[in-house]
């Protein structure tokens, strides 16, 4: 226990550089200027967190004249989970089998499941900071609007610890099985990226056709959900019986049957803990050594091969603008968590609407165009503008070259030609999530074009502000000494901050065209409002990022 | 040409003094070795040079050219290869050679011809169209190399160059730092192999923690440390704590 005690604090301290965030503080009291800025990011949380709140209210005034009120929770539960699970899966592919310390412990007297069971804490450490912000408001207003007990309270903190467990440790199991099996291929780098999306697609195919099955016609059905407390909390978690589990824990608390089911939450949870610690014991070693050979046929090139490939005439901006194509889209772990997000998001919306063709998301859809055909315009630029730039590929793109940033320090190309580069690279990244996001909502969800043009107007013109203060927020302080490719985009503090950012801008956005709505003011001004601001926004943000590479670039010593 | 005039580095808010008022000329058409043992501040002096760190105090010239004020052109004419070989490992060995030749700006003939006869001499033909993920140790430190020696820029810095290689290598890199020299070229570069210093160098420089405590060529180290024949021995009194 001892070892496992020793890992378990180098990699907590690597995970989230405490030494480092200590020393940067402590030592460095230059460094105090940066806290107006994280009161600046917290600031811009406050319009989201107000737009988040508000909606969690009303779903709670829906559910509670029907007695619902429980569903709320198990839906919280089932997103948090949900989302433990996709995430979490990247997540320990990157940590469990490419973090480079494995190099440096395989060699050591260290049993496999030592390194799981502290790998696999860092990440439960990880995925429930990323999901308290989601989970704790819903929570916590449930507790406040239903006058919870106290035992509801009692219970909210071992829930909320328990609940990444069951899925972070499928998750884990699903990994080490697709990593043997890519071990015995040779084409890895191909077969992560495939199996890694299989398995995430197939988890949400997996949901949305489930959910979507089990009769609820009958008025036999109806009557009996309206009569029975926890319908709703029943119909939402029927396939995954752990969100039942944790709502009925905090729902009932000690009253009935709360205590059983946090014991069954524990218990499954224990249980899938410890069948994991079985099986990393049997495979771990089997799929991470050797992992990282190459099997290269080595042929020798010719001279008339060489004159074919050995190009020439490429303006260095164009050369490092490949220079980036190349390296994300090689690199697994870019290519997971940067580009194919842009897929996944439209895709799981696809599938949300396919899936669901009389009911939920297209009624809706069409509601808020019968409503207000501008709104539906503005919720489509939104969507389009999370799909395209909240991928992290714009935000870690300095932060990606990690120790090979000398390379950019070295070579004779302006600080501004470097960073045209790299701009042209994010922005056709967020071009495709908004061509692939407009796509699924002309063609899947059927959305009229008369909406969907001007949407994408709308959203090609914003991508260039939010591509550029996504690139200065990661150029401000790069992230160079990772030893984990998942560091660089996923536990990027760069790229959380710069989706807060993005976040709370479309949220004042939101609330700006609201308001110029409720000015009766006409759709086509607010509209041609919103693309000026737009313009405004990226016409001045490009200057300034190739002004501020100027003057940081030179600054960033390696 | 490289000028280093009254050059000073230091970390962690002054505590640690890595380069202590540096004062170095290496003219045109020389080898010019760099010893010190370690952490005496030789790779924080080569990376000043080539502009990865910015220097507290005093200036550095690239054929008369401030490197932090025009650095731009004193890129153009510098190349460098560093103490490990850190390079795009997603690109294979080509993929780079034209990345760095696209930036340098190297014409095609040039860069087919120089490709070729490099691949030849550290027989690299084999591998060169492979992910550079797939190369030992040496093959990275060879394709640096090649990627450092691609423009024919005026100024090489390296940093280490020769560990890792093979003998046959190690012997090839010796050669072509002479040829560049004999084309008016200057090198740059640290080592810890003594023989190699003494053998390849026309002038040395000895620093330890951070200072300058001998610079000239063999000969006049050894008319300065009288009784001491080789370099090695030179080197021990002259960096003995």
């Amino acid at each position: 226990m001892k070892q496992v005690r020793a890992l378990l604090k180098v990699d907590l301290k690597t995970a989230f550089s405490l030494s480092l965030l200590w020393r940067f503080f402590r030592r460095e009291r230059k460094n105090w200027k940066y806290l107006p800025l994280a009161g600046l990011v917290l600031l811009a949380l406050i319009p989201i967190l107000i737009a988040y709140l508000m909606l969690i209210e009303a779903v709670f005034r829906i559910l509670q004249p029907m007695g619902q009120e429980s569903g709320l929770l198990t839906l919280a539960v089932i997103i948090g989970q949900m989302l433990v699970f996709v995430l979490g899966l990247i997540y320990v592919i990157s940590a469990f089998y490419f973090s480079s310390d494995l190099e440096v412990l395989i060699p050591l007297p260290v049993k496999p499941h030592w390194i799981i069971l502290s790998k696999f804490t860092v990440i439960l450490a990880n995925e429930l900071i990323s999901i308290i912000p989601l989970l704790l408001p819903p929570f916590i207003m449930f507790g406040i609007l239903s006058r919870a007990p106290v035992s509801y309270w009692l219970f909210l903190t071992p829930v909320m610890l328990l609940l990444p467990v069951i899925p972070l440790s499928i998750s884990a199991l699903l990994a080490m099985g697709l990593m043997r099996l890519v071990n015995l291929s040779r084409k890895k780098d191909l077969l992560i990226i495939v199996g890694s999306l299989f398995l995430i697609i197939l988890q949400f195919f997996l949901q949305i056709r489930l959910r979507g099955s089990g009769g609820g016609e009958s008025t036999a059905w109806v009557l009996n959900f309206f009569n029975d407390r926890n319908s709703l909390m029943n119909v939402i978690g029927r396939n995954f019986p752990p969100a039942v589990w944790a709502s009925r824990a905090l729902d009932m608390g000690f009253r009935s049957s709360g205590p059983a089911n946090l014991f069954l939450l524990a218990g499954l949870s224990a249980l899938l803990f410890y069948g994991l610690v079985l099986v990393s014991r049997k495979v771990f070693y089997e799929g991470v050594i050797g992992l990282s050979e190459v099997t290269a046929k080595r042929r020798k090139i010719g001279r008339r091969e060489l004159e074919r490939k050995a190009l020439a005439g490429r303006h260095p901006v164009r050369a490092i603008f490949w220079r980036e194509v190349r390296l994300m889209n090689r690199t697994p772990m870019f290519l997971l968590n940067g580009i194919v997000v842009v897929f996944i998001i439209p895709a799981v919306f696809l599938m949300m609407s396919l899936g669901d063709p009389k009911g939920g998301l297209s009624v809706f859809l069409k509601w808020i165009t019968g409503a207000n055909p501008l709104a539906v315009v503005l919720a489509s630029a939104g969507f389009f503008l999370i799909t395209g730039c909240l991928n992290g590929t714009a935000s870690s793109t300095f932060s990606r070259e990690g120790r090979q940033f000398w390379i950019s320090k070295v070579i004779p190309v302006s600080w501004a030609g470097q960073v045209l580069a790299k701009f042209f690279h994010s922005y056709l990244v967020s071009l495709l999530g908004i061509g692939v996001a407009g796509l699924v909502v002309l063609v899947g969800v059927g959305l009229p074009v008369k909406s969907v043009a001007p949407a994408l107007i709308l959203a090609v013109a914003a991508s260039v502000f939010f591509t550029a203060v996504s690139m200065v927020i990661d150029l401000n302080r790069p992230l160079l000494n990772w030893t984990n490719p998942q560091r660089a985009i996923k536990q990027n503090l760069n790229v959380i901050v710069a989706m807060v950012f993005d976040f709370g801008t479309l949220a004042a956005l939101g609330f700006l065209a609201v308001f110029l709505i409720s000015r009766k003011l006409p759709a086509t001004v607010v509209y041609l409002m919103l693309l000026a601001l737009s313009l405004a926004g990226s016409g001045a943000s490009l200057p300034f990022l190739l002004k501020f590479a100027a003057r940081k670039y030179p600054r960033i010593e390696v | 040409m490289i000028e280093i005039s009254g050059v000073s580095k230091s970390f962690n808010r002054g505590e640690v003094k890595a380069v202590d008022g540096l004062d170095l000329t290496v003219p045109s058409g020389e080898i010019f070795g760099f010893l010190g043992p370690n952490g005496a501040g030789k790779t924080t002096t080569i990376k000043l040079i080539v502009g990865l760190l910015k220097p507290d105090k005093g200036t550095i010239l690239i054929n008369g050219l401030d490197n932090q004020t025009d650095s731009l052109k004193c890129k153009a004419m510098t190349t460098y290869v560093p103490d490990n070989p850190d390079v795009y490992e997603r690109l294979t060995g080509l993929e780079y050679l034209n990345f760095i030749g696209d930036i340098y700006g190297v014409g095609k003939s040039e860069r087919v011809a120089r490709i070729s006869r490099w691949l030849e001499t550290l027989e690299m033909e084999a591998a060169v169209k492979n992910s550079i993920k797939s190369y030992s140790h040496g093959m990275r430190q060879k394709i640096v190399l090649m990627a450092a020696f691609l423009p024919q820029a005026e100024t090489i810095v390296l940093d280490e160059p020769l560990v890792g290689l093979d003998p046959r290598a190690a012997h090839s890199l010796k050669e072509e730092m002479r040829e560049h020299c004999r084309r008016g070229g200057t090198i740059f570069f640290s080592t810890h192999i003594m023989e190699v210093a003494e053998r390849l160098c026309d002038r040395l420089a000895i620093i330890h923690r951070g200072r300058l405590v001998a610079c000239g060529t063999m000969d006049d180290l050894k008319a300065r440390a009288g009784e001491f024949e080789s370099l090695e021995t030179i080197f021990l009194e002259l960096t003995e704590t």
